[in-house]
């Protein structure tokens, strides 16, 4: 058969073309064996089944992934947890898009042009991992080793620290988890009862108990598996549910009763119940008098707090606020006051606020009991030894946490003093970020500062899935790999159903993405850290696995997860051992007293909004972790933009309809993107909420570029917690603009005096 | 339609244990790599609103709802062929004939035949429910929509949606089972989503809050009669969908 | 001629091949006068440059990838890799006896594709070729070129891109006519 020839080219270039030795010619070479198209059962049915853990949000819920001709098709949950069972939320479930979404960084990349710009350069490992190292020892040996600063969060980031640790930086860790999170609960709950009833888990007894009370927490709307599942059978067991919060969420749907509390009054309300269990004789008397240290202090303290004077600070109906504490009192000891999580709201009252909460529970003896509070119950597996670099952190000459009193249990830095030091250089410089799991601009307050901060730093650089906010400000960004390509951790469950688990890879990471684990160990070669010396994760694993008779091997053979026999209730014979200095709670804590900071909490308030604002409160939805999973199509399909929520009466007023586009201004003059109003008689009308990790951009799904609001970049205003740092992050006021009017917002409930109004700065 | 002794499989959806986590629309979409835009599961949010009850948030989680009388099986165009049906329990068998979407007679499942759909949509059309949608991402459009997991449940796997649901609300059985949580919830009074105008049989129950039933029923009740707007069989139709699938081949 | 797509592979594959070479730039020129296209300005392009704007083009660039190089991408709304694209693509190896070298890049990558071309044409697989053209490759080559342009790239990736287009486009007239005649 003739061919012809359908390009004409140059003798020059056959010639060329015929010199060349092309690599691509390697690329397809001749394969003996044709699989051809197999027989297949229907959907995910038929595929090899790999045990792990999930990390689509921080809950670690057991997984199985189900690989089926070398692609996950599937992920559900491990059927031998206790947790969850065979169940994944909807994040579990869309861990496929994020592992082939084309969008991952794949490759080292380094920065060509300014910070800021987002242009890159793909390099190879060792150049990456040879700059982050060179950079790490320059700025170390000019500045010191405190100059260096780690911004962490997830499973990745846990290596890392370790590094920064043994650098020697105090600034090895700055946990959003706690200094933008739970920090106040952890502090407030530690100095009652000794240990941190509130943290990574909430060690309560939902599914046992006879009554709960929530304050703020939107349960069902933030969602870690477990606890919705524990709080859901305990309603369906009959248990009473009281929601104290401004917004009607789903939670407050199942709720006995919601009382639509005025923000920034929680602590007035839970005073003044304690008062009234108190003088009502409605505590467990016995239990007080054997197991708390501080009643008559704290009487003394509560003593002028009413139901009356609540309801007129609260901006609520006496009869209920009545009737709610009398729901919670007749439960005892079977109560779950609920203790939170997020806890940093207003700054100055948080530690407080939650210190009440661990009171009342106190009060009514429900601590160690079935549905109440429990104990973590301890799982002897060993540390891995050559993931610790060293046991204690340095501290500087100066350290950052040293104005907060509290902070010390919490690893690193407060967030705020590391940024103000980056931007001032006082008290001492820092000129070097490592930043893994975190995506700065949208979690922590004020980004504009934050970009500042950047722009002075010697060196940069990030540990990326995928190219964030934070990747187009830094120097060097590294390829981590998702959950489903790697091992990390043995899990510890330590709730009332005891386990271990651990991840391991479904398949190979995708381009030249690697494990932490690998890039941790390559840094700390070039550092001279003897730290990662385990040749790989499974052996490090198995040194763990070795104290219990297990390895790496045999767990995943027993379906990839162990029980435990769970010691969660105290022994109702013995008495109450806690690890405070008294080993009782502490109604009163001594501690607070020696930094001058009130040992029995009393009503601060928080300021109001100024005239013509509402306060921007924020929640979560259970389909994205955050800003994290904006870039999810599936989840984003499911959730694609937030709203803002408005009282029905003041969106009459104002002539807004739901679905309008209205835009956010706030208190500093910074103003949201365009976002849809959600007209409702469920929220208060002084108040606005919109759910948090939206607006951020996201240009694969060009349809939803800039789709709703950021809260974060509105959250330009906050107070720092005196006991541990933490930033405020309801602290802002908006007012709406409607086709281009600003609209001052009308206060339909009138502001008791003694609260006074927020004062918006000049200038 | 079903057959004598056949079973009718259908779920009850518990509205006080339901979330709104939407774990049950992605489980669905993961287990048939359904591509976005299009869903065989839904879940929709309700409220907060004012009710007679009271002020009320709930969820509409939706899908196909393997009507007794499925209107979407009236309007297919496609011209009936004699099939045997084999139940998997008895073995037994019957022959029907049927179009390219019929009512599984042992199972009273609602299925499509992918082979002899010719993607004129007419079924899409006719769903009062919006349950059905046309897959125009394949080389030749098909209809598509829950199957109830059939080709799962013969495995004895649950459906993916049941499988999955966090808050353990979606109970899934066998109707003409009379020990089944099904049976006893329906005949408690779990309601469905029907209305005077729209009354097709639907197999999907809800229970929950009066409030909650309340605002479901009153914002979620299919009112429009869809189907009648579709004429079949619609020689225009089929004409224009064998049309389209000659192009695609070429 | 198969060897030309063994040279466009080269281009697509990182680092990518310099148009600065002088022989580099011959076939280019060559390809382009019989293509009727005129050949780009070759200012501002140096190495660093070259290896950049290949990054931002096909690699990284903020919150995505721009043109992501694969077919899964485009044969699919959700735009995920690994998928029905990256499926078909294997199919066609495997059904010309193929296999794919480990090379860290999902099977589907447009120079893996090119390479395939290439050696269909030095196989005389023309047959297998007209359709890996016509039911693969010709179906995404065009979108993921659209994206390409959409983000303003340097002349020279417009130039290339438009070149493989264009050669391409005329490789399946080429083998489709014998097809027909044959036929």
């Amino acid at each position: 058969m003739k061919r012809r020839q359908f390009l004409k080219l140059s003798a020059a270039s056959c010639a060329a073309l015929a010199a060349m030795e092309f690599k691509t010619k390697g690329f397809l070479r001749p394969s003996s064996s044709y699989a051809g198209t197999k027989e297949q059962l229907p959907g995910s049915l038929g595929s090899k089944e790999i045990t792990s853990v999930c990390e689509m949000c921080f809950w670690r819920c057991p997984i199985v992934v189900k690989v089926k001709n070398g692609k996950v098709v599937k992920i559900e949950g491990n059927p031998r947890s206790p947790s969850n069972g065979s169940r994944v939320c909807a994040r579990g479930n869309s861990g496929i898009q994020l592992l082939y979404d084309p969008d991952r960084v794949k490759y080292p990349l380094k920065r060509v042009g300014a910070r800021g710009e987002g242009k890159w350069t793909r390099i190879s490992w060792n150049e990456a991992l040879d700059e982050v190292a060179h950079n790490i020892k320059k700025v170390k040996a000019k500045y010191g080793s405190h100059a260096l600063a780690f911004f962490d969060h997830g499973a990745s980031a846990e290596y890392f620290r370790e590094i920064f640790k043994a650098l020697g930086t105090e600034n090895y860790s700055n946990e959003p988890a706690f200094f933008q999170c739970v920090g106040p609960v952890a502090v407030a709950y530690l100095s009652t009862l000794g240990y941190i009833v509130s943290g990574t888990r909430q060690y309560v007894d939902m599914s046992n108990t006879k009554a709960i009370l929530l304050v703020g927490s939107h349960l069902g709307e933030n969602l870690h598996v477990s606890h919705v599942r524990e709080f859901v059978e305990g309603l369906a067991r009959g248990a009473k549910l009281i929601v104290v919060d401004p917004r009607f969420s789903t939670a407050a749907g199942k709720a006995d009763l919601w009382l639509p509390i005025r923000p920034g009054t929680d602590t007035a309300l839970l005073l003044a119940w304690i008062n009234y269990v108190i003088q009502n004789n409605l505590y467990d008397k016995d239990f007080v008098k054997k197991n708390c240290r501080g009643f008559k202090e704290l009487k003394e303290a509560v003593k002028e707090y009413d139901l009356k004077w609540a309801s007129r600070i609260c901006d609520l109906d006496q009869k209920d606020i009545k009737t709610a504490i009398e729901i919670l009192a007749a439960s005892r000891p079977q109560v779950v006051i609920y203790p939170g999580r997020h806890s940093a709201w207003y700054g100055k009252g948080d530690v407080q606020r939650h210190r009440c909460l661990a009171i009342l529970a106190a009060l009514f003896g429900a601590i160690g009991v079935r549905g109440g509070i429990y104990f973590p119950t301890p799982i002897p597996i060993g540390e891995a030894e050559c993931l610790i670099g060293v046991e204690e952190a340095e501290e500087s000459d100066t350290p950052l946490k040293e104005k907060f009193p509290f902070a010390d249990p919490f690893p690193g830095s407060p967030t705020d003093e590391i940024i103000k030091a980056t931007l001032t250089g006082k008290p001492y410089p820092i000129k070097l970020w490592g930043v893994c799991g975190v995506n700065l601009l949208q979690t922590i307050p004020n980004p504009y500062q934050t970009m500042e901060a950047i722009k002075k730093l010697d060196f940069i650089f990030s540990v990326e899935i995928l190219p964030t906010e934070t990747a187009i400000w830094s120097d060097i960004i590294l390829p981590d790999a998702t959950y489903l390509e790697r091992y990390d951790h043995v899990y510890k469950n330590d709730e009332l159903h005891p386990f271990i688990t651990l991840r391991q890879p479904a398949i190979k990471p995708l381009g030249e993405a690697r494990s932490p684990y690998w890039i941790a160990q390559q840094l700390a070669k070039r550092l001279g850290l003897s730290l990662f010396t385990c040749e790989n994760e499974v052996a490090y694993l198995n040194s763990q696995l070795k104290e219990i008779g297990l390895s790496v091997e045999k767990l995943v053979q027993k379906g990839g997860l162990v029980t435990f026999p769970a010691k969660s209730y105290r022994d109702p014979k013995k008495g109450l051992q806690l690890p405070t200095d008294s080993g009782k709670v502490e109604l009163y804590c001594e501690n607070f007293a020696d930094e001058d900071l009130d040992p029995v909490p009393k009503f601060e308030p928080t300021p109001a909004p100024p005239r013509g604002y509402a306060r921007l409160i924020y929640g979560r939805v259970p389909v994205h972790t955050f800003s994290r999973t904006m870039n999810n199509l599936w989840l984003h399909n499911e959730w694609p933009e937030n709203q803002v929520w408005i009282n029905d009466e003041v969106a009459a007023r104002l002539g807004i309809k739901n679905g309008d586009t209205v835009i956010l201004v706030n208190q500093d003059g910074f103003k949201s993107n365009p976002i849809k109003a959600k007209v409702t008689p469920g929220i208060r009308p002084d108040v606005l909420y919109v759910a948090h990790g939206f607006g951020s951009r996201s240009p694969r799904l060009t349809k939803a570029y800039q789709k709703g609001v950021s809260d974060q970049f509105l959250i330009t205003h906050y107070v720092e917690d005196p006991f541990m740092g933490a930033s405020s992050h309801r602290t802002n006021f908006v007012k709406i603009i409607k086709d281009g009017k600003i609209l001052d917002i009308p206060e339909l409930r009138p502001l008791p005096p003694e609260i006074p109004r927020f004062e918006i700065r000049k200038g | 339609m079903n057959a004598k002794n056949g079973h009718q499989y259908a779920m009850v959806i518990d509205l006080d244990r339901c979330i709104g986590c939407h774990a049950c629309a992605l489980a669905c979409r993961a287990e048939w790599q359904v591509p976005v835009p299009y869903r065989r599961n839904w879940l929709k949010r309700l409220g907060p609103e004012k009710t007679p009850y009271g002020i009320s948030q709930t969820f509409y989680p939706g899908l196909c709802n393997h009507c007794d009388a499925p209107a979407c099986i009236t309007v297919c165009p496609v011209d009936p062929e004699e099939r045997e049906f084999r139940c998997p329990d008895t073995g037994k068998t019957i022959k029907m004939a049927v179009r390219a979407t019929y009512k599984e007679p042992f199972t009273g499942i609602v299925l499509i035949d992918k082979e002899r759909c010719i993607g004129c949509g007419a079924c899409v059309e006719a769903c009062p429910y919006g349950a059905r949608y046309l897959n125009e991402e394949l080389d030749e459009p098909k209809a598509d929509k829950c199957t109830f997991c059939f080709e799962r449940i013969r495995y004895g796997e649950p459906p993916a949606c049941v499988k999955t649901c966090v808050a353990d609300a979606r109970i899934f059985g066998d109707l003409t089972d009379k020990n089944s949580e099904v049976y006893k919830l329906v005949k408690k009074g779990a309601i469905r989503l029907r209305t005077k105008e729209v009354d097709l049989g639907p197999n999907v129950y809800y229970i929950g809050q009066k409030k909650d039933l309340h605002l479901l029923k009153e914002t979620c009740a299919p009112r429009e009669r869809t189907w009648e707007n579709v004429k079949a069989p619609d020689r225009r139709r089929i004409i224009m969908a064998i049309a389209k699938q000659l192009r695609n081949l070429g | 001629m198969f060897r030309l797509f063994y040279f466009l592979s080269e281009c697509f594959f990182f680092p990518p091949a310099d148009p600065r070479r002088s022989e580099i730039w011959e076939i280019f020129c060559s390809v382009a006068k019989n293509l009727n296209l005129s050949v780009p300005t070759l200012n501002g392009l140096d190495e660093e440059f070259l290896k950049t704007e290949y990054t931002r083009l096909f690699i990284s660039a903020p919150f995505g990838t721009i043109a992501p190089p694969y077919a899964s991408v485009y044969l699919s709304s959700e735009g995920l890799l690994f998928q029905r694209g990256h499926d078909e693509a294997l199919s066609f190896y495997e059904q010309a006896g193929l296999r794919l070298e480990e090379r860290g890049e999902p099977a589907d990558h447009l120079a893996f594709e090119l390479a395939f071309v290439g050696h269909l044409l030095e196989e005389r697989k023309e047959r297998l070729l007209e359709a890996f053209l016509r039911k693969h490759l010709l179906r995404w080559y065009p979108a993921f070129h659209r994206r390409l342009l959409a983000a303003e790239p340097h002349p020279y990736f417009e130039f290339l891109a438009r070149l493989t287009g264009e050669v391409l486009q005329k490789l399946f007239e080429e083998v489709s006519y014998e097809e027909k005649t044959i036929s």
